[in-house]
C-alpha cells in the first residue's frame, strides 16, 4: 500500500507487511518514520491512498465489527472518560465478546491500582496501567500498543512484560511500537524496522541470531569481521557475521542503528 | 447488520460521558428559570408563557448536537471512539438519537417540572392563582420540527469542525441565513419588477406595501412557491444528516 499525508512526501511507498499470530512484534523506527501511521493504517483509522490493509481477510477501512472485536489499539496518549474503573468497565467491557473481568482484576492487582479513584484524577502512569489492563482483558487476537512503557515506573515495566508474555498464544499477536527498546528487549520475538517509507527488516530474533553475533570488544584492531560497532565506556559493542553458529543476545539498539545506517548490507544479509 | 444491542451500548457510552454535564446544565437551568419565573410574579402577569422554555430546549439541543462527536476533537479519544466495536451506522444512530429526541425529551421534562414547581410555589406564597400556558399540539409539533431543522446543521457541524463546532456552526447558520435573505430579496425584486426592476428597482425594498404583494402574487403562483419552500426546508435536514453520516464514515484520525 501507499500512503502520504501530502503530495510532496510519501510516508509509505509500495509497502507490504504481513503480521502473524503467535508473535510479539517490535516495531522500531526513527521519529517521523511512520510507526504510528502504520499502526493507524493497520487498524483502519487511516485509509491508504492505494493498496489495502486487511485483518482476517477483511478491509480494515470498512471498520467492520468482527474486525474491531479482534483488534485493540492502545495509543501512546491515553484517553479515559471521567468515571472510575467500574464505570469504565460498564461503558466498554460489553463491546468485547471475550472480555475477561477476572483477567482485568488480576492485572489491576498486579499493577496495584486503586479502583475506586476516578480515572481522570489518576497519574499518567496509573491511567496507562488501567488502559493496559483493559487492553489485555479484551482478549483481542491483535493487540497493538504504541509506546506502552512510556509513563510506567520501573517495577511496572517488568509487570507489563510479564502480563504480556502470559497473554500470547498461537492465534494472538502483540505489536509494540517503541523507542524504549531496552524496556521491551526481552519481550519482542520479531523485529520490524521502518525507515524512509520502507521496511528495512522483518525478522525473528532467532533469524537475526543465526546471521549476526553481538559482542563486546576491547579494541577493533585485528577485527576484520566487524560490520558495525559503537564505542561505549565498557568497550566496543560490535556486530559480526555469525559464521560458526554461536549464540548471542540481540542488542536491539545496536541492531536498529546498524540497520538504519547500513540498509543495503542488512537487506543482503537478511534477503530482503 | 445493525444491532440494537450495540446501538444501546453506544448510547450508554454517550450518556455516561455526558451525564455529569447534563445534570450540571439542569441545575443551572433550574436556577435561571426559577429566577425568571419569580420575576414574572412581580409583574402581575396572569399566565406563564412556555416560550422561554422552548428557547431553552432548542438551545440545549443545539449544544448537545454540536458536541455529540466531541471524541473526534482529540486523536486519543478519536482512536478510542473508532476502535470501539460497533458499526458506523450504530455509532451514528446512537449519536443522532441522543442529540435529538433524547435531549429534547430530557430538557422538556426538566423545563416543564421547573414551571410546575415555580407556579405551585408562587401560588402558595402569593395571592396570585397563575396557570401554565402550555402550547397547543400544532405549536409543539412545529416547534419540534424547527428544533430538528437546526439540529441537522449542528449535527453536521459536529462532524465537520474539529474545534468549537457550536460557534462555527452558528456562524455558518448566520451566513446561510444572510445568503438566503439576499437570494429571497433578489427573487422578490425579480418577480415584482422583472429584468427592468432588477436594473432599476430600489434595493432598499421593504415588503410592507400591499401593491408589491399583489404584483408578487400575480407574477407567481404563491402556492407553488410555498410548496417549493416546504420541500426545501424538509430536504435540508435530511441532506445534512446524510452528509454527516458520510463525514463520520470517511473520517480519519
Amino acid at each position: 500500500m501507499n500512503f502520504a499525508y501530502s503530495k510532496k512526501k510519501k510516508i509509505f511507498d509500495d509497502l507490504t507487511l504481513t503480521i502473524e499470530g503467535g508473535h510479539i512484534y517490535g516495531l522500531l523506527g526513527k521519529n517521523g518514520a511512520g510507526k504510528t501511521t502504520l499502526l493507524k493504517l493497520m487498524t483502519g483509522l487511516l485509509f491508504p491512498q492505494s493498496g489495502i490493509t486487511t485483518a482476517f481477510g477483511i478491509d480494515t477501512k470498512k471498520r467492520n465489527v468482527s474486525v474491531l472485536e479482534e483488534i485493540y489499539f492502545l495509543p501512546e496518549e491515553i484517553w479515559l472518560p471521567d468515571v472510575n474503573v467500574a464505570g469504565y468497565l460498564k461503558m466498554y467491557a460489553n463491546s468485547y465478546p471475550r472480555f475477561s473481568h477476572e483477567q482485568f482484576q488480576c492485572c489491576l492487582k498486579e499493577f496495584e491500582i486503586d479502583t475506586t479513584e476516578k480515572l481522570k484524577r489518576m497519574s499518567l502512569g496509573q491511567r496507562k496501567k488501567v488502559a493496559i489492563s483493559f487492553a489485555l482483558a479484551t482478549q483481542c487476537k491483535i493487540l497493538i500498543m504504541d509506546e506502552p512503557t512510556n509513563g510506567l515506573d520501573i517495577p511496572s515495566k517488568g509487570q507489563f512484560r510479564k502480563l504480556s508474555a502470559e497473554l500470547i498464544g498461537d492465534d494472538r499477536c502483540i505489536i509494540l511500537s517503541t523507542h524504549q527498546v531496552r524496556d521491551l528487549e526481552s519481550l519482542i520475538d520479531t523485529v520490524i524496522i521502518l525507515d524512509d517509507s520502507h521496511i528495512l527488516m522483518n525478522n525473528t530474533i532467532d533469524q537475526i541470531c543465526k546471521r549476526i553475533v553481538f559482542k563486546t570488544l576491547g579494541s577493533l584492531d585485528n577485527q576484520p569481521d566487524v560490520i558495525y560497532s559503537e564505542f561505549t565506556p565498557r568497550g566496543y559493542l560490535a556486530v559480526t557475521p555469525n559464521m560458526d553458529g554461536s549464540d548471542s543476545k540481540v542488542d536491539l539498539e545496536i541492531l536498529f542503528n546498524m540497520t538504519t545506517q547500513n540498509a543495503n548490507l542488512m537487506k543482503q544479509m537478511f534477503n530482503h | 447488520m445493525f444491532s440494537i444491542k450495540r446501538f444501546f451500548e453506544q448510547f450508554k457510552i454517550i450518556w455516561m460521558q455526558n451525564s455529569q454535564k447534563v445534570f450540571l446544565n439542569i441545575g443551572i437551568l433550574t436556577l435561571i428559570i426559577i429566577f425568571i419565573n419569580f420575576m414574572i410574579f412581580n409583574q402581575f402577569i396572569d399566565k406563564f408563557s412556555f416560550g422561554l422554555g422552548g428557547v431553552i430546549i432548542a438551545f440545549m439541543t443545539y449544544i448537545s448536537s454540536a458536541n455529540v462527536f466531541s471524541s473526534l476533537q482529540q486523536t486519543s479519544s478519536g482512536i478510542h471512539y473508532f476502535m470501539t466495536p460497533a458499526t458506523i451506522t450504530e455509532k451514528y444512530a446512537a449519536a443522532w438519537f441522543y442529540s435529538s429526541f433524547f435531549t429534547i425529551f430530557v430538557y422538556s421534562i426538566t423545563v416543564f417540572l421547573i414551571y410546575i414547581f415555580s407556579i405551585s410555589v408562587g401560588n402558595l406564597f402569593t395571592d396570585f392563582h397563575l396557570s401554565l400556558n402550555l402550547p397547543n399540539t400544532e405549536l409543539l409539533w412545529s416547534g419540534l420540527l424547527g428544533i430538528l431543522f437546526y439540529h441537522s446543521f449542528f449535527f453536521l457541524g459536529a462532524t465537520v469542525f474539529k474545534k468549537n463546532p457550536f460557534l462555527k456552526t452558528l456562524l455558518c447558520i448566520i451566513l446561510f441565513l444572510m445568503v438566503l435573505g439576499v437570494i429571497t430579496k433578489i427573487t422578490m425584486v425579480w418577480f415584482i419588477g422583472g429584468i427592468e426592476g432588477m436594473n432599476s428597482y430600489q434595493w432598499n425594498l421593504e415588503i410592507n406595501d400591499f401593491s408589491d404583494f399583489d404584483k408578487l402574487s400575480k407574477s407567481f403562483d404563491l402556492e407553488t412557491y410555498e410548496n417549493i419552500a416546504k420541500m426545501t426546508l424538509t430536504s435540508i435536514p435530511v441532506i445534512f444528516w446524510v452528509i454527516a453520516y458520510f463525514k463520520l464514515k470517511t473520517r480519519q484520525i
